[in-house]
């Protein structure tokens, strides 16, 4: 409640003077003391002018900023300390006013509550009507759910005295992975890993077409049922059980652990692990001191397991 | 986010509305007349040559040395001009538009184009202190809109720069952008108006300058003049007023008599006003004072805009009643003389209601000549001519039987007898006075001739008596409707004082010939007439406008709100009745107001709706939300078809195909630039889509 009263408090726009800004209002108000003192109608007519100025300034930035409606385009995949880019809408509703010189700054809520900026993406001029689509590099350092609160849209339009911005809410979460690295696993690979040290062996059953499914990112395009697409109008691949197919489980320790580097070490290194056994299209399970993930393969078994890891936390007990 | 200056310089050249903006500026300056010509000639060759050089500059055009050697020769000759004992706001003005022209050839990558505004803008200002020019106003203009677009520029280039997308610059400047700033500069000055209108007049006088202007239009009306002083401004054709006549009827030639000083004492050469000391009028003549016993009783309102004039004297027809106007210490003299006495070397404009009504020689027959009571006997007392100018007197008063007719007698002779030169023949030699030589010789001079001798004469004959100078007649400028007064309409006559009529008028001096041989206007005169016209326009309502102005400007419309044109205008109707009018029309405005508001209301809601209906994307969004409230909830990673795909098999079909047809607009409307009407879709998916989860 007290956040909402702050929210409705908050100012609709927020208006910085550049440093031309400052010299402008200087000079205004030295032209308005030597008005005044002199009772020059002329230099009360370059006064007026200039506070004309200001108004026509603040209605031409108001009209850049009037209208827009911001939509954020995520990756399907985030992962601590790699670069993904975000995709940022701009859709200006005005009818005939452009909308110039936006400076668009994603912002997301730090684990204090506050709020942080991701990223920044600039569009020109966004016709009326129209939509813009810009784009800003996101390299989250850690894992885990990232919570986005918003956008601040600011310019400098049209003379450059004032930054004016305006803040928009835009509440979106998405769930950053561990850091995935390269593993590399024996092609003979065989046994039980925990977190360095593998778990079961493979238990293959031969090549086998074990049905079909939509097709999500990261499927080999060799798989794809294409028959089965034409009909469904949609990309569709098979799911296949290779000769060297068998369930692997991988086990990380969470009981007595502290929330330190070296379980973070562990998990990276488990989803490192996760990711380069299913990339070799084996059946992957994954167990903790308290929680299990039963074996399965795919993309969606690596999201699934990815986003278990994201969120795993050590236990005390 | 903080983004207090631009980090990128900009390298490609100015915008061509940069150069419109400094040839503006020192336009502005040109115009004061105050600019050396070798500081014109600089700034314009420093113009010619950038504007050459624009695209490809000369490589010393990028020097800092070059650039400093140009600073060091410009600051050189600011202080030759300093030195000169040129004003202050002489010598910036030089540095000024010498140094902006060093700006434009400066072609050096820059950061802002805020030094080069704020230079130009100096130069408007400094301008504004030395100019009333009515060209001032439309170079204003024109400065504000090429300052727009060259800051405009300049920020949409350094944006683009800075977030590295300088190939997008291109893409900004549309015709679109270019009608939004000069529209949004119309309103610019338009609000202007409105603000200089408003802005309240304070002339706090913390600071105090040396005043620049210098000379001082027209002589003779100081406290004491010696006889012919006004003989020898009437060769000057220099402008002292300009009247208009707001209320009342405007006087005919034979009335137009604009009153300046009074003089009563006469030594035969000097007039001069005893005692000299001079009365502060109380209250303020910004709001208005009241002069006389009876301040509401007045038949001419005139607004008069005087030059600088010797003493400060303000001018005006018959009694003053009342008077407003930019004076800021209104000051009389013991004969009723106005003065804005430390505003001699200042342009002047007042408004002055005042009774010209005088009685006629009939009802002046049953009056009586009597000195004033305050200083009565100083408009009697006579000077030691020699006895011919009191049998003079007698002789031409012989036949009268009042002291009207008296008065009247020695008017006619003198007109009738005199002959009107401005040369009058020197004084007579033998030690005579020239008024005496003037009455006993051939009656050859100019007014105040006429004037001195009809005062001596009256005196002579025990009539109270005085000389008053002022102007008469005067030229009416067809086009602006108001009367121009020149030097050479400086005029001099007399006032007899009567027991009740008080001081009445007489001309005793006979008509000018060179006056009524005037040719018909020409050409030139006619367009001196229109400038004349602009030029009072210009600085009633923007040079003189000032707090008296918005003080009357609120009367008016106070006065207009209770159905009165005037102070003098009594309410039309009865109390009641005016009551009821008044209530009638206030309901009537707020009738009117209340019926706009609704209107625009009523067509912003329509426009929206509209507008959201049209809108392929608000569409989209709607039914999103309706879907997300029966649980169907678009996930991020999927796409819009998938979408539409998924949640066909939970839908009714009607209401999967109109969900379908929307996602088809949202994404051609999204990917193909064009508008999709997907109203009709969206009121067939809300009316099939079920009222329950799904």
């Amino acid at each position: 409640m007290f956040s909402g009263a702050l929210r409705w408090l908050r100012p609709p726009r927020r208006l910085s003077p550049t440093r031309a800004g400052w010299s402008f209002f200087a000079l205004t108000f030295g032209i308005g003391f030597a008005a005044l003192n002199t009772g020059n109608n002329l230099l009360y007519l370059v006064l007026s002018l200039m506070l004309a100025f200001l108004v026509l300034s603040g209605a031409l930035s108001e009209s850049a900023l009037r209208g827009l409606t911001l939509r954020r385009r995520l990756p399907r995949e985030l992962y601590a300390e790699r670069e993904a880019w975000v995709g940022v809408e701009i859709h200006n509703r005005q009818r005939r006013v452009a909308a110039y010189a936006l400076i668009v700054e994603d912002r997301w809520l730090d684990r204090s509550g506050g709020e942080r900026a991701t990223g920044r993406c600039f569009a020109l001029r966004v016709a009326p009507g129209a939509t813009e689509t810009r784009s800003y590099r996101l390299r989250p350092e850690q894992r885990g759910a990232l919570a986005f609160a918003g956008f601040v849209v600011s310019t400098r339009f049209p003379f450059g005295l004032f930054s004016k911005s305006r803040a928009f809410e835009a509440p979106d979460r998405a769930l950053v992975y561990p850091a995935v690295d390269p593993v590399p696993i024996p092609r003979d690979f065989g046994g039980a890993r925990e977190a360095g040290e593998g778990v079961a062996g493979p238990r293959g059953h031969g090549a086998e077409v074990g049905g079909v499914r939509e097709y999500v990112r990261g499927d080999a395009p060799r798989r794809i049922a294409w028959r089965a697409s034409l009909r469904a109008r949609s990309l569709w691949v098979r799911e296949v059980e290779s000769e060297h197919q068998g369930e692997v489980e991988v086990r990380l320790r969470t009981a007595g652990r502290p929330a330190d580097a070296g379980f973070e070490r562990d998990v990276r290194g488990s989803a490192s692990e996760v990711a380069a056994l299913l990339e070799r299209g084996l059946r992957v399970g994954l167990r903790t001191d308290r929680d299990q993930v039963a074996p399965g393969a795919g993309a969606h078994q690596r999201a699934r397991l990815l986003g278990f890891l994201a969120r795993v936390a050590p236990e005390r007990s | 986010m903080s983004r207090r200056g631009f980090r990128v310089s900009v390298v490609d050249p100015r915008p061509a509305s940069a150069w419109v903006l400094v040839g503006v500026a020192t336009a502005t300056l040109a115009i004061t007349g105050q600019l050396a010509p070798w500081a014109l000639g600089a700034a314009a060759a420093a113009i010619a040559v950038s504007l050459w050089r624009r695209s490809a500059p000369f490589a010393w055009q990028t020097n800092p040395w070059v650039l400093n050697v140009f600073m060091l020769a410009i600051t050189t000759g600011t202080t030759a001009v300093a030195l000169s004992g040129e004003p202050s706001t002489v010598a910036l003005s030089h540095f000024a538009a010498t140094t902006q022209g060093l700006q434009l050839i400066d072609a050096r990558p820059r950061r802002t184009e805020f030094l080069l505004v704020a230079l130009a803008l100096f130069q408007v200002v400094l301008a504004a202190n030395l100019t009333d020019s009515v060209f001032f106003t439309p170079l204003l203009i024109a400065f504000v809109g090429s300052a727009v677009w060259t800051l405009l520029v300049h920020t949409l280039r350094s944006e683009a720069l800075e977030a590295g997308q300088a190939r997008e610059i291109s893409r900004a400047f549309t015709p679109g952008l270019l009608r939004t700033t000069l529209a949004a500069s119309g309103l610019a000055v338009m609000l202007a108006m409105v603000l200089f209108v408003a802005l309240p007049r304070l002339r706090t006088t913390v600071v105090r300058g040396p005043a620049l202007r210098g000379a001082i239009a027209a002589s003779g009306f100081a406290e004491r003049v010696e006889l012919g002083a006004l003989g020898r401004i009437r060769s000057d054709p220099s402008v002292v007023m300009r009247v208009e006549t707001l209320e009342g009827e405007p006087p005919g030639s034979g009335a137009a008599y604009w009153r300046g000083l009074a003089f009563d004492t006469f030594d035969g050469r000097a007039w001069s006003i005893t005692p000299p000391d001079r009365e502060l009028v109380p209250g303020s003549a910004e709001g208005g004072v009241g002069l006389g016993r009876e301040p509401e009783a007045y038949d001419l309102v005139q607004r008069i805009v005087r030059e600088p004039v010797e003493g400060g004297v303000l001018f005006r027809i018959g009694d003053p009643r009342g008077m407003q106007g930019t004076i800021r210490r209104l000051e009389r003299d013991a004969a009723g003389g106005l003065y804005a006495a430390s505003q001699a070397d200042e342009r002047v404009r007042y408004t002055v209601r005042s009774l010209r009504a005088q009685p006629d020689d009939r009802a002046l027959r049953s009056d009586r000549a009597a000195p004033p009571r305050r200083n009565g006997d100083r408009v009697l007392s006579r000077v030691p001519f020699a006895p011919e100018v009191g049998a003079l007197a007698q002789r031409i008063t012989a036949d009268a039987p009042t002291d009207a007719d008296r008065a009247r007698a020695i008017e006619r002779w003198l007109a009738e007898h005199g002959r009107y030169t401005d040369t009058p023949p020197d004084p007579p030699a033998g030690g005579r006075a020239p008024i005496e030589g003037f009455l006993l010789g051939g009656l050859a001079g100019h007014c105040e001739y006429f004037a001195s001798a009809m005062v001596v004469l009256a005196r002579e004959v025990g009539l109270p008596a005085r000389l008053v100078n002022g102007f008469a007649g005067g030229r009416t400028n067809e086009i602006g409707g108001f009367v121009v007064l020149a030097q050479s309409d400086a005029h001099a006559w007399v006032e007899v004082h009567y027991e009740r009529a008080g001081w009445v008028r007489y001309a005793p001096t006979p008509a000018d010939l060179r006056a009524r041989a005037e040719p018909p206007l020409s050409f030139t005169d006619r367009i001196a007439d229109f400038a004349s016209a602009i030029e009072l326009w210009w600085y009633q309502r923007v040079v003189g406008f000032d707090r008296a102005d918005q003080i009357d400007a609120l009367k008016r419309a106070w006065l207009a709100w209770h159905g009165r044109s005037s102070e003098s205008d009594p309410p039309r109707a009865a109390p009641a009745l005016a009551w009821r009018a008044a209530l009638g029309r206030r309901t009537a405005v707020i009738a009117l107001c209340a019926a706009a508001s609704l209107a625009v209301a009523a067509a912003q809601v329509r426009r929206r709706r509209r507008g959201r209906a049209r809108d392929a994307h608000a569409g989209y969004a709607r039914a999103l939300r309706l879907l997300a409230r029966r649980g169907l909830v678009r996930a991020s990673g999927v796409t819009a078809r998938a979408f539409a795909r998924e949640i066909g098999i939970a839908l009714p079909p009607a209401a999967a195909s109109a969900f379908a047809e929307l996602t088809e607009a949202y994404l051609c409307e999204r990917f193909g630039a064009r508008a999709a009407d997907s109203a009709a879709a969206l009121t067939r998916f809300e009316q099939a889509l079920p009222h329950r989860a799904l």
